[in-house]
């Protein structure tokens, strides 16, 4: 789903560009965020938590949370709610804490 | 607050609890820590949480491996998890004077029963292949050095400070110290008065302001110091790296990276100022530029927070400790310029056994207050910044 019309934002959505979610193609639009595009797309979990692993979503939707972090281009811990999608990100769900090596 | 106390300590750091449980565990009956803040404020509670063998001098490694036996024992001594991880200070040398040094260190270090080595720039590069060795031509390492959470160390002392009677005091800032005829009487406070003959400034970077009390120039300079930490991230380094002036590591099991740097020109002051912001936006650049050159590999990661705190600083870099002839009564455990976190076990130790025994296990003669007056200092080496 995709919020078209609100009272105060407006949302210049650019062209349609293509990205991969865990390896899935998918499509999403320039000026959207990596989470709005996922989310429009029908996808819920965007990491798992740490301890627990237990499922983390959307939360905060301003980069505060750290629900949304997710490896992109094999960078870990990207605030994918407040990071904007391009072409050809290879955009992972992130299960834990982020790894470098 | 009780109005009579055999021994007042002032000071809730890491080494005035330690001192109070120590003395406590060895007989002495009403003991009362007074601390103008809360537990931890100063600079127990904004260290880098690290603990080292790895120093210059006989005395400094000898208090050092006497105080990482506890610390690496805490949990059998005492039942708590101080989060004790090992994983050996990297400490890259890029100067043929360096290398030279450490080696004599180290070669002393092992007399000492201090398991460092030197390791060579391939070794450095197969253990440690993040690590960017340019310009690098040894490291020491010494695997028993590593991380200690601080706040598990407060909260485990004052647990057992408690558990033995000692009376601690938050918000009771001590303002005076009375005597009579040279001798100790009393601690004057802002919430009351205390009656005792035996005072223990453990005040860190506020030494000189107690000293002042007793009309004592303590040569113990607050300096600022500052550090960072990032967000958590899969655990894979396991040593603290350190250049010199940067240093930074991982704390465990958590994964958050710890980070500082020391500026020379970071002034030494007569009294903590009170206007100083703790923290720098020059600090921020200037670790991060060097966290990038010397692991690139952290170039992503991001910072959730910086702080600052202060050294208590030395002519020497060494500390204080001990009786001081001048003021019957008044001991001293200060001055320990940087590192006196990983210190305070075994300092708390020695304290109880001069106060109550008059003599210590190990002998600090050489670090007490007069050395300034007989011109016998005694540098460290082996300071990280």
């Amino acid at each position: 789903m995709r919020i078209e019309q609100h009272p105060v934002l407006c949302f210049e959505r650019g062209n349609k560009v293509s990205f991969t979610f865990d390896g899935k193609p998918m499509e999403g639009y320039e000026n959207e965020t990596i989470a709005a595009a996922l989310h429009a797309s029908g996808v819920k979990i965007l990491s798992y938590s740490s301890e627990k692993n237990h499922p983390r979503g959307f939360f905060c939707a301003i980069g505060k949370c750290s629900s949304c972090f997710m490896t992109v281009d094999g960078v870990p811990n990207v605030r994918t709610c407040v990071t904007k999608l391009r072409e050809g990100m290879k955009v992972e769900t992130q299960r834990g804490k982020g790894e470098l090596l | 607050m009780k109005n009579k106390a055999d021994v007042v300590i002032i000071g809730a750091g890491v080494h005035g609890l330690a001192a109070a449980f120590n003395l406590a565990k060895k007989g002495v009956k009403d003991i009362v820590v007074c601390e103008h803040k809360y537990i931890g404020y100063g600079a127990t509670g904004r260290c880098a949480a690290g603990v080292r063998e790895q120093f210059g001098l006989p005395l400094t490694i000898q208090l050092a491996k006497n105080s990482m036996d506890v610390t690496v024992n805490f949990k059998e001594l005492y039942g708590y998890d101080i989060e004790y991880t090992p994983g050996g200070y990297l400490w890259l040398l890029y100067d043929e004077k360096d290398v030279d040094l450490w080696r004599n260190n180290i070669k002393l270090q092992n007399s000492l029963g201090v398991n460092s080595v030197l390791l060579d720039v391939d070794e450095i590069k197969e253990k440690y292949p993040y690590v960017n060795v340019k310009g690098v031509l040894a490291a020491t390492m010494n695997p028993r050095d590593g991380y200690v959470n601080p706040f598990k160390v407060l909260y485990a002392y004052k647990e057992m400070c408690e558990k033995v009677g000692v009376e601690i005091n938050s918000y009771t800032t001590v303002t005076g110290i009375r005597r009579e005829n040279g001798k100790i009487t009393g601690v004057e406070t802002d919430k009351g008065n205390i009656q005792t003959d035996t005072v223990i400034s453990c005040a860190g970077p506020y030494s000189r302001r107690v000293g002042k009390m007793v009309d004592l120039d303590l040569p113990v300079y607050p300096q600022r110091h500052e550090m960072l930490v990032t967000e958590p991230i899969k655990v894979f380094f396991p040593c603290m790296v350190i250049t010199g002036p940067w240093y930074a590591f991982q704390t465990k099991p958590h994964g958050s990276v710890l980070m500082g740097i020391t500026f020379p020109d970071e002034p030494l002051h007569d009294d903590v100022p009170s206007l100083q912001p703790a923290s720098s936006w020059r600090f921020l650049e200037e670790a991060l530029k060097v966290a990038v050159d010397i692991m690139p590999v952290l170039k992503d990661v991001s910072v959730v927070r910086q702080w600052g705190g202060y050294y208590d600083m030395t002519p020497d870099g060494q500390q204080i400790i001990g009786a001081v002839p001048e003021v019957p009564g008044f001991y001293l455990s200060c001055g320990w310029s940087g590192h006196g976190f990983q210190m305070g076990h075994i300092t708390g130790r020695l304290l109880s056994e001069l106060i109550v025994d008059g003599t210590t296990s190990i002998d600090i003669s050489k670090s007490d207050l007069g050395r300034f007056a007989r011109g016998e200092l005694i540098p460290e080496p082996g300071i990280i910044g």
